[in-house]
């Protein structure tokens, strides 16, 4: 954010009429509606995502009317929570009711401020980013207490206190884990963490000694438990406490925590991604090597022959799903038979791929001036979206397994959660801290 | 100022995700831990024995479905076996294993959705849907045989309503071919998950005195290790024919009469009513369904008690006839009934999660208990 800042500041005239505060402050707005609208999406997809992950392990379809897919059920939902009555019960105490989901929210969005999306896409790399993310988490034992407090119901106190007791105990494997990283990396920074683990997966933190691998796990299941995922969801286990803390809670406030939930998912994903996965190290590639790769393969595909045959090609692939769709939507329409439509789906994504190709491919050759900023196109390209992609998948991932085990898992109950946590994690995590310590030592 | 700690009373039920239905436990709790925990029924009492009084006998078949819906066949059964000893019925062969046929198979989806809540309220949302999807297909066969779902109001005094659909005990073979492995993929699953185990295991024990005591009935009682199965013991039906082992609690997983033990016993059960129903079909007699009674059935003055075994254990239905149409009395003995009593005695002492754990492994279904 800095950077460009800086960036606006010294070479458009605009900004420097404007003064240097003005322009921090425009980026910083933009830069929060990025965040803001980053979060709102992802946490909309994650709703979408873990239901089809539902419906996967539940033996049944989940959403697939609103949409493709059913992709914009998430926004229909939304839609539904903002139009509900918000109830406050009157008993509760409003003021504290009505600030907890934003709490709760807070703490959610304002990890995504360290949270890279690429090797220069971030909002603010923080020379202390680990640090930050670990406080920023612990705003939502606040705001689940403030909650369940707030509520004057006995089942949302009984899941606001156990949530308090839960969250403030998995801190400290967390933390210890991600110590284990900063030891490694001799840096806070999230750049700088990701930075360290340049030059292949077996640089990556995952693999770099057993105690670092070890870490990870520890991570994942302290972050998941953080978050109040099964098999750690006492706080709102449904078949004891009903709904848990959010009980009392309806309209767009219950709403807002489960955006915060959601969340949650990605930023915990992001950041064992940065701490173990490498980031937006691409497996088996350097990025800082790819420059020149970028600029060779640009020139490759910038000349004409090759844009001739791209052409043909795009062609090809439109001609042929499309004849295929002209046979097979008859008999669609007649036998509504699965393989028929799925195969219809599929040759109409192809017939979309080849028409881009091909449209693409006839602005390259007719527009020739553009060939002359192929190179940094592609170099923007490997720059900004293919380590964003990295990143993103490699996050989607660890996303998947939380899902996953959320609707695979049963719940652990309260004493044996703490028993996990204290009995077993934080002793691990200690020995991981002194193991890598002497790890490093030992291979320096 | 000096700290100091309160008990609470927290009410759970009677709308509660856990209580399967309407049941409500009045719980004061010290935190998590419970101090004392008293059930409170009748949230569901819609007067059936004082219903059974003003109708004749054949009218009150179908409220029996209504006894327990989960296994409405059981409840049938046992209903039409205590007229049919009152009144001198016969039944002929045919409807003797038809009956069984679908006792059996009614037992089976009863403890899959046992099995399924089971772990739903552990915590483990997916075994119930996979629980659901095989009832489904059982549902399916029950539809075929009398038109209904959930209530099948299919045995009748003589005989049973309906007989075998043309291919239905091919379809049955099916089933139980694709019901067989589904088991054990259960017990991948859910049965032998560490999580599961660790929070069953010695949770809410119930010693073989205890289960004596409070008159526990059918898997329950057998959890803690008691060898009694009236369909083996005291045969009614076909069931002195058929063979099929009676799983008892065992102590190779946790303690004799925990939580697991009871669990597994319904797993166990559901392998054995495999078995009974493969005999069935292998069996299975040609002839007449049903024998042919009076429209409306006269019983001779005198009293019976008839018991047989549900799902949810031991039903009894005592019958009081001063002649006529209609009963003087009937009462229904029902297995989720005596377990509520002991909830009270195993609560206290338990965490919030236990007692949910407790309920869910006793099987209580909640208009079995109001009636």
């Amino acid at each position: 954010m800095e950077n460009l800042v800086n960036d606006l500041f010294g070479q458009f005239a605009l900004f420097q009429k404007l003064g240097y505060v003005p322009t921090a402050a425009i980026v910083m707005l933009a830069c929060g509606l990025v965040v803001l609208n980053f979060f709102g999406l992802m946490s909309g997809l994650f709703t979408f995502f873990e239901r089809k992950v539902a419906g996967w392990t539940n033996a049944r379809r989940g959403p697939n009317r609103v949409g493709p897919y059913g992709l914009v059920q998430f926004m229909a939902d939304g839609v539904k929570l903002i139009l509900k009555e918000d109830i406050i019960p009157a008993a509760a105490d409003r003021s504290i009711f009505k600030f907890a989901p934003y709490l709760l929210l807070l703490g959610t969005v304002l990890s995504f401020v360290v949270i890279p999306f690429g090797p220069t896409w971030i909002i603010a790399d923080l020379n202390v980013g680990v640090l930050y993310v670990l406080a920023t988490g612990s705003f939502t034992v606040i705001g689940l207490i403030m909650a369940g407090w707030a509520s004057n119901n006995k089942y949302a106190l009984l899941g606001g206190m156990r949530s308090a007791a839960q969250i403030v105990s998995y801190e400290i494997p967390n933390a210890l884990a991600i110590l284990v990283v900063v030891l490694t990396a001799g840096t806070m920074s999230m750049q700088g963490i990701i930075r360290a683990q340049a030059g292949g997966v077996h640089h990556w933190f995952l693999f770099r000694s057993p105690f670092s691998f070890l870490a990870f796990f520890i991570y994942f299941i302290s972050a998941i438990a953080e978050i109040n995922r099964v098999p750690f969801d006492i706080p709102e286990a449904e078949s004891e406490l009903v709904a848990g803390y959010n009980i009392e809670y309806s309209a767009m406030r219950f709403g807002v925590f489960f955006a915060a939930e959601f969340g949650n998912i990605y930023v915990i994903s992001a950041v064992a991604v940065t701490c173990f996965f490498g980031g937006w190290q691409i497996p088996l590639l350097d990025v800082s090597d790819l420059g020149p790769v970028g600029r060779g393969l640009g020139n490759f595909l910038g000349r004409g022959d090759v844009l001739i045959l791209m052409l043909v090609v795009a062609l090809g692939i439109t001609v042929l799903a499309w004849k295929a769709l002209r046979a097979f939507v008859w008999d669609v329409r007649r036998k509504r038979d699965f393989f028929g439509s799925r195969f219809v789906r599929l040759n109409t994504e192809l017939l979309v791929l080849g028409l881009l190709f091909t449209g693409g491919a006839l602005v390259l050759a007719l527009h020739l001036p553009l060939r002359a900023y192929l190179p940094a196109i592609y170099r923007l390209f490997f720059q900004y979206l293919v380590p964003f992609l990295v990143f993103f998948t490699k996050a989607m991932l660890l996303s998947f397994v939380v899902l996953w085990w959320r609707w695979t898992l049963p719940r652990l109950r309260v004493d044996q959660l703490m028993g996990v946590c204290w009995k077993y994690l934080i002793p691990i995590g200690f020995a991981c801290l002194v193991g890598q310590g002497f790890w490093m030592w030992l291979f320096r | 100022m000096p700290l100091t700690t309160e008990t609470m009373v927290l009410n759970m039920g009677p709308h509660h995700p856990s209580t399967h239905g309407v049941l409500r436990f009045i719980l004061r709790t010290d935190g998590e831990v419970i101090h004392m925990c008293r059930p409170d029924i009748g949230y569901l009492h819609r007067g059936l024995e004082k219903i059974a009084e003003q109708l004749p006998y054949a009218h009150f078949m179908p409220y029996t479905d209504r006894l327990d819906y989960l296994a409405a066949m059981n409840c049938n059964l046992g209903y039409a076996i205590t007229v049919e000893q009152a009144a001198d019925v016969e039944v002929p062969p045919r409807a003797e294993y038809i009956r069984v046929l679908v006792a059996e198979l009614n037992r089976i989806i009863s403890h899959l959705i046992s099995v399924g809540t089971f772990a739903m309220d552990i915590g483990a949302v997916t075994p119930f849907t996979h629980t659901i999807r095989e009832r489904e297909w059982v549902n399916d066969l029950f539809e075929e045989l009398c038109g209904a779902r959930l209530t099948y109001n299919y045995i009748r005094f003589g005989g049973v309503a309906f007989d075998l659909p043309e291919g239905f005990l091919e379809r049955l073979s099916q089933f139980l071919d694709y019901f067989e492995p589904r088991l054990e993929q259960y017990n991948r699953f859910i049965s032998k998950n560490k999580i599961f185990k660790e929070r069953l295991v010695g949770v809410a024990v119930i010693s073989r005195e205890q289960a004596l005591d409070y008159a526990l009935v059918g898997p329950n009682l057998r959890a803690s290790g008691v060898d009694w199965d009236l369909r083996r013991d005291e045969p009614y039906s076909v069931y002195g024919d058929l063979e099929f082992d009676v799983p008892i609690g065992i102590s190779e997983f946790g303690v004799v009469g925990d939580c697991y033990a009871r669990y597994w016993v319904r797993i166990w059960e559901m392998e054995q009513s495999v078995g009974i129903l493969r005999q069935c079909i292998a069996k299975m007699p040609e002839g007449p369904y049903l024998t042919k009674t009076k429209r409306k059935l006269q019983v001779e003055p005198g009293e019976i008690y008839v018991r047989t075994e549900a799902p949810r254990g031991e039903l009894g239905f005592y019958l009081i006839s001063r002649g006529g149409i209609r009963p003087h009395r009937l009462k229904i003995r029902t297995g989720s009934f005596s377990a509520m009593s002991i909830v009270e005695e195993l609560g206290s002492g338990l965490m919030v999660a236990d007692l949910v754990a407790l309920i869910a492994s006793l099987d209580v279904v909640a208009p079995e208990v109001d009636r």
